[in-house]
């Protein structure tokens, strides 16, 4: 597996349970919504956990800085941290439309950084490491935990 | 490698360079209204003063104005283009560019060389003077699919302006060996296909994933899309230069190329992960069937006037799905950005009903307009709604704008460190 698909996958994965969670909240679900929401927030906040503990860090190794792209990428993770918390307050008040609301922003910026790491970052991590090096990193990430 | 890229903090540009463009772009709409209103009788004569005013009004002063909006915002986000004095250019760009296309309809009303002249001019200076820093800045950047079309739609809106340029002379009077009626044919397919086709279908191989989490676009079909319909317009050029008959059929392999990118991006939207039919996300699906209606009736040769409405539907749903999406976001974003905690909500700034209520005034005066013109009378019904969809429109942007600066006057904000 390269780098770039292991993280990838995990996008998709955040992904498809943001929208399991934005559907629940619309039907009313409170319940339920609330178990995927913070199933979404637990794997989002393990991915940015494991960009910013292993990746960002091989990343600037490898190209040599520590201001450039992976600075955008982690105040990025900050915007939707930031997020988050307001997400979580409107599930907790059962405010259906603050949360879609903020569903919506929330999706915007999430895509938006995935796209720029994926199209970037990953990409052109996966062309600087062999193997070997890929394999290494994923599976230092695989052990982390929040 | 990312030297170039100028993937920054300040990214995103100053959000009055994206909403002045849209503000122009939608009262130009409400102008549109009014002359189709008036006008529409002769609707039927491409070549009438009347026609031509109002076509370019819908071009130019509509669709280049929501445009180069977007350039302006997605240049930076989502190619990582660095635009310098992002301000400075996109005033310049808005005003010279609203003149020039007041003027250019003064000049296709009276007919007088004088005004064609200054209305070129301006027109020239707003365009070229945008798709040059563009281009530039666009050449250095390693591609990717949307960046790559972007550059194309741009080259095809500068070889449009060069045609307008040479049958502006021509209609003032310079004497210019070239075909006047083949260089017109040329002139509008580059601005059709080239600049607003090639433009929205490259932006949505980007935009459409990220706004309603559908699946990606295969790669190398949003690779060559672009290329290949560029690549046939240029061919098309030589053939109707040359005089050669063979050039409609090129036109309807680009048409058999839109229908498929119709279908194509249909099916991406039907299997969007996001449950909620937003507006926005309505109005792609009018786009999208406008595009293949306009596809179907222009590869059939049927009726003109309605296969041009086609055409319009398509390129003005598209924009009011982006304005609908963009402006409550980039509200949020830039406020939320400055540290401003109560920084409104993407539906508090613009509200999903009055959008939707937007999006069916919308549909249906795209429906009483083709209605319309089998029974020219419900012109003025279809004009009414028009008229009350673009001040809907006008009234969102103007509104969004207005609560981003009350924010900035009064909003409560911590105290970031940043930047
Ligand atoms: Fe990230
Ligand atoms: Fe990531």
């Amino acid at each position: 597996m390269t780098i770039s698909n292991y993280l990838t996958n995990e996008h998709r994965e955040c992904d498809n349970i943001f929208a399991q969670a934005e559907q629940e909240v619309a039907n009313g679900d409170f319940k339920k919504a609330e178990e995927s929401f913070l199933k979404f927030a637990d794997e989002t906040l393990l991915h940015f956990k494991k960009e910013e503990e292993q990746f960002f860090p091989m990343f600037e190794e490898l190209t040599g800085s520590s201001d450039g792209p992976t600075m955008v990428m982690k105040h990025e993770h900050e915007q939707v941290r930031g997020l988050m918390g307001k997400m979580a307050e409107a599930i907790e008040s059962q405010n259906r439309d603050a949360y879609l609301s903020l569903a919506e922003s929330m999706m915007i910026l999430l895509q938006q950084h995935n796209m720029k790491e994926e199209q970037m970052l990953y990409a052109m991590a996966d062309r600087v490491t062999d193997a070997n090096r890929a394999n290494e990193l994923i599976s230092k990430m695989e052990e982390l935990t929040l | 490698m990312f030297q170039n890229s100028g993937l920054s903090l300040n990214q995103a540009p100053p959000i009055e360079v994206v909403l002045r463009l849209f503000l122009i772009g939608s009262l130009f709409g409400i102008a549109l209204s009014f002359m189709l209103f008036f006008w529409h009788d002769n609707l039927s004569d491409i070549s009438h003063p009347t026609t031509l005013a109002i076509v370019h009004t819908l071009t130019l002063g509509v669709m280049a104005s929501f445009m180069l909006g977007a350039l302006f915002q997605m240049m930076p986000v989502l190619c990582g283009v660095h635009i310098k004095a992002p301000i400075d250019l996109s005033v310049r760009v808005s005003f010279t560019l609203m003149f020039g296309v007041i003027i250019l309809i003064f000049a296709f009303l009276k007919g007088e060389s004088s005004l064609y002249i200054i209305a070129s001019i301006l027109i020239a200076f707003a365009l070229f003077s945008s798709t040059f820093v563009m281009i530039k800045e666009l050449l250095k950047i390693k591609h990717s699919n949307s960046s790559r079309g972007m550059l194309i739609a741009l080259s095809s809106l500068v070889i449009t302006l060069i045609l307008a340029l040479i049958l502006v002379s021509m209609r003032v009077g310079i004497d210019i060996p070239l075909n006047y009626i083949n260089l017109k044919s040329i002139h509008f397919s580059f601005g059709l296909f080239g600049w607003i086709a090639i433009l929205i279908i490259s932006v949505s191989f980007q935009v459409v994933e990220m706004f309603y989490v559908t699946p990606k676009y295969s790669n190398k079909y949003a690779k060559f899309t672009p290329l290949f319909i560029f690549g046939l317009l240029l061919i098309y050029m030589a053939l109707q230069i040359l005089g050669y008959n063979l050039a409609k059929y090129i036109l309807n392999i680009i048409l058999i190329l839109l229908a498929i990118y119709a279908l194509i991006t249909v099916d991406k939207l039907k299997k969007k992960k996001r449950p909620i039919n937003d507006a926005s996300i309505l109005f792609w699906y009018i786009g999208m069937s406008s595009l293949l209606l306009f596809a179907l009736l222009g590869f059939l040769n049927i009726s003109t006037l309605v296969t041009a409405l086609f055409f319009t539907s398509f390129a003005l749903s598209i924009m009011f799905a982006m304005s609908y999406k963009i402006v409550p976001f980039l509200v949020w974003f830039h406020l939320n950005a400055k540290g401003y905690f109560d920084a409104p909500m993407m539906h508090e700034v613009i509200s999903p009903k009055y959008a939707k209520i937007n999006f069916y005034i919308h549909t249906l005066a795209l429906i009483t307009t083709l209605i319309a013109i089998k029974f020219s009378i419900i012109f003025y019904f279809g004009s009414f709604l028009l008229l009350v969809s673009f001040s809907m429109l006008s009234y969102a942007i103007y509104g969004a704008w207005e609560k981003y600066d009350w924010t900035l006057r009064n909003g409560k904000k911590f105290n970031l460190n940043i930047n």
